[in-house]
């Protein structure tokens, strides 16, 4: 017990350090793929900790935004926590909490992006509305699947590819950073955000990233491996491997439009999950 | 002005527009070259005429303003009609006495003519007649009333006082903007678009934030013509190799000497050079505009070699500074002639497999497809140029229409879409890629011996006593985005007057039709399918920077070169 409690919050405690070195790993990655050089491994951290020390700057009527970018921050921190502790225990309720805290997080970034005074931010807020809309509800829904039911047996595994689908989207990577889409509409939910504030977005936004990357492992690894050991081991490789694959996904793919991208993950992930549920309601044998 | 050129009709067609504009409307011959025909027409005519002329078949280059008060107590307005199906320029002049300073608008009959009639009213002060909305295109909004920087009284160097001016124009809701700063515009231009949902349903454009007065410092003393090409190459930083070549075509002719053929090869190649990499360039940016980095890293790095190639021939990346009055300042030796065929062949090969990979993205293709459309009639009233025109199914290619330097020793295909979408215009530049490599090879092996430049200018003689003052030129190349024009007056040891009309001047009034009904998410794509060059566009007008920086301005206090488009 104690063992599991102590694993649990030194994977909390990696999962910050390495969210922002698995990003400049992703862009050392994206720097080959690009035939250039890249950054080197701390990048992202010295980015983080340049704009840390900024001098802090709220936006034009932003005192509420400045206080939802700390919550998300928070948030994103609490779902890695859940998510931490999931590696080690299956009650329905951990399930319940992970689900809580990535809606949470997502309700957390839409209001940020609607609070700031800026039309950039307030479309990139819808955009991110209907990214969040097309994968979020099968996320969780897969979540608590997963948690009331367990995972009994390998055909299970048909599940990770709805998981990993939907995780990939709430990651705002390309093609689903059309929130954020830097050269349309001048980064969009993060336009009026810099310096201090810029790095706690940042670090949530990674260390989002960095849960997306562990979820597919850490729901499906408890049931398959007993040795909690080798579970965190295996946990940790495997979300490297994840962050590794998106991050060359990201780069074979343009951005696009909110409305297309919209229908097509929604039919994608509706399909898998079914898939999974249907799957998962044949009795054994 | 000048000489009384005797008319010498070089083909029936020509005879036909002169016969007609003489007899029907009163016009007479100033001036003629082999592909030139200057009428100057009575003024209450010129409506008819530019009708009768556009109707025909004619496209409008552009129109400039002229001070001739020294010279006959009037000003003057040449509108420059391009017959490209012939091949020679119609080039109407009117005249307005200095004291009754007012032509008639041609707008309604000839949409081009829609930002060089303002123009012509803010540089030069002549008034527009018939003219629904007038208001300022290039001044700035504290820029005195009764002050027109191209007329000759005024210095180059002048800073007027700055004046608190009431606000002139203002759209009536406000849109999202885009510019003067944004990432995807990388100069100073402002769009306003107004959305619904995510349907772009108007579009204002404010322009001619960054003013040089490049036109105003070519007629000062500071310059002569031998240096003009070095000024007008720091027009554009990508195309600006098509300025100074083609301001100095406009001063070959009036001077009436053709620089030795080997230059005019070693002029075309470098040309053909610069639009790979401006077209090269381009389709890097724009899938970086549709969050393809990939394929915008990759084709910087084909583009590199092409980059270096430039040095080696013209000693500079860019700003090559190769052209003189008479011919080029370096050759192209037989080891150069190898290294620019392998780095071609090279270039050929990866950009063929990029170009088939980055057309297969569906992102790409789905985003481009349907997107930005500009229909053929469209471009047709406004005259559009270069790739946008060729996309839209307009064949107009000044290489082809109007045979300049050695354009008729290679041969190449003009490539024509029909869609008027932004994959249309993806194409048309990609295909253009390959027919530019294939030019400079057919080049490179014809290439002829002999000099590089004209005995006449080698000589002692300064180049500003060959060419005579009172003499008219026009001269068009086909730049990477389209036609750029020259129009030259000469005057003693420098022009009287110098008119350059880049291609994006002509392509920008073509966004409005473009962007209307579009999803915004694609904006900026369509934005940047014209390939706009601003500073290109921007080059017109002397501002002053110091009394600007005295206040704020605003971004629709006034109307500063803003345009319902």
């Amino acid at each position: 017990m104690y063992l599991e409690i102590l694993l649990a919050t030194a994977l909390t405690v990696a999962g910050v350090v390495l969210a922002p070195i698995y990003d400049s790993l992703e862009r050392k990655i994206k720097a080959r793929l690009h035939s250039r050089v890249g950054p080197p491994i701390l990048q992202t951290w010295y980015d983080v900790l340049k704009l840390l020390a900024k001098e802090l700057v709220i936006p034009e009527g932003g005192y509420f935004t400045a206080a939802v970018v700390l919550t998300e921050l928070f948030l994103s921190i609490a779902l890695l926590v859940s998510v931490s502790f999931l590696l080690f225990f299956q009650s329905l309720t951990m399930y319940v909490l992970v689900a809580v805290f990535i809606s949470a997080l997502s309700a957390a970034t839409l209001v940020k992006s609607v609070t700031q005074n800026n039309l950039f931010s307030i479309i990139g807020g819808f955009r991110e509305y209907s990214v969040v809309l097309s994968a979020e509800p099968f996320l969780i829904l897969l979540v608590l699947l997963i948690g009331a039911r367990g995972v009994t047996d390998l055909k299970s595994l048909i599940g990770l590819a709805p998981v990993v689908l939907t995780t990939y989207v709430m990651t705002a990577r390309i093609p689903f950073d059309i929130a954020e889409a830097e050269p349309e509409i001048a980064s969009g939910i993060m336009i009026e955000l810099s310096g201090p504030l810029l790095a706690a977005n940042e670090l949530s936004l990674l260390t989002r990233r960095y849960v997306m990357a562990a979820l597919p492992a850490y729901l499906f690894l408890p049931w398959l491996i007993a040795n909690p050991l080798l579970r965190v081991g295996l946990g940790l490789a495997l979300t490297l491997l994840t962050w590794v694959i998106f991050a060359v996904v990201a780069v074979l793919l343009g951005r696009t439009r909110a409305a297309v991208m919209l229908k097509g993950t929604t039919v994608a992930a509706l399909t898998l999950t079914l898939l999974f549920i249907i799957v998962e309601s044949v009795p054994y044998g | 002005m000048g000489e009384q050129g005797r008319y010498l009709p070089e083909c029936p067609e020509m005879s036909e527009v002169v016969r007609k504009l003489t007899e029907e409307y009163g016009g007479h011959v100033i001036f003629s070259r082999e592909s030139e025909v200057y009428i100057e027409v009575p003024r209450h005519e010129l409506k008819d005429v530019a009708k009768y002329l556009y109707s025909s078949g004619a496209f409008l280059k552009t129109c400039a303003a002229v001070d001739e008060r020294p010279l006959n107590r009037s000003f003057a307005l040449y509108h420059i009609f391009g017959m490209d199906s012939k091949g020679y320029d119609v080039i109407v002049k009117v005249s307005a006495p200095e004291d009754d300073a007012w032509v008639p608008s041609t707008v309604d009959v000839v949409p081009a003519a829609d930002w060089c009639e303002l123009e012509a009213r803010d540089m030069v002060g002549i008034e527009l007649k018939g003219r629904r909305l007038v208001r300022r295109l290039v001044l700035p909004e504290d820029w005195p009333e009764d002050i027109h920087p191209l007329r000759k009284e005024v210095p180059h160097d002048f800073r007027p006082p700055s004046v608190k001016a009431e606000s002139e124009f203002r759209p009536p809701e406000r849109g999202i903007p885009i510019g003067p700063y944004h990432p995807v515009l990388h100069e100073p231009e402002y769009f306003e678009l107004l959305v619904e949902g995510e349907t772009v349903v108007d579009v204002y454009y404010r322009g001619f934030h960054v003013h040089r007065g490049i036109e105003k410092l070519g007629e000062s003393p500071r310059f002569t013509y031998q240096k003009i090409p070095f000024l007008a190459e720091r027009i554009c930083g990508i195309c600006g190799f098509v300025h100074s070549t083609c301001a100095i075509m406009a001063m070959e002719k009036a001077a009436g000497i053709r620089p030795p053929e080997r230059a005019e090869f070693i002029r075309t190649i470098v040309l053909e050079l610069e639009r790979i990499h401006s077209h090269l360039l381009w389709v890097g940016v724009a899938a970086h505009v549709l969050g393809y980095d990939a394929g915008f890293m990759h084709t910087w790095r084909v583009r590199e070699p092409v980059m270096i190639l430039s040095e080696l021939i013209t000693g500079s990346r860019k700003t090559y500074g190769l052209n003189l009055v008479g011919g080029v300042r370096r050759d192209i030796d037989k080891d150069k002639m190898e290294k620019i065929m392998k780095t071609l062949d090279r270039v050929e090969k990866e950009f063929k497999e990029l170009a088939n990979l980055l057309v297969s993205v569906p992102q790409i293709r789905r985003r481009a497809q349907g997107t930005g459309v500009l229909t053929r009639s469209e471009a047709r009233a406004l005259s559009v140029v270069g790739p946008v025109a060729r996309a839209s199914g307009l064949y107009r290619d000044v290489r082809k229409d109007y045979p300049y330097l050695a354009y008729k020793e290679a041969s190449f295909k003009v490539p024509l879409y029909t869609e008027g979408d932004n994959l249309a215009r993806v194409l048309v530049r990609v295909e253009e890629v390959f027919e530019s490599i294939s030019i400079i090879k057919q080049l490179l092996d014809k290439l002829p011996g002999g000099p590089i430049m004209h005995e006449k200018c080698s000589a002692i003689i300064p180049v500003d006593e060959l060419i005579p003052p009172g003499k008219y030129a026009v001269a068009a190349i086909e730049a990477p985005r389209g036609e750029d024009v020259h129009f030259l007056m000469t005057g003693e040891g420098r022009p009287y007057r110098w008119r350059v009309r880049a291609p994006t001047y002509q392509n920008i009034p073509a966004l409005r039709p473009m962007l209307r009904g579009d999803p915004l998410a694609d904006a900026p794509l369509t934005i940047a399918s014209i390939d706009p060059c601003f500073s290109c566009t921007d080059r017109a007008l002397v501002i002053d920077v110091r009394t600007g920086r005295a206040r704020t301005i605003k971004l629709w206090d006034g109307g500063v070169g803003t345009c319902r488009l």
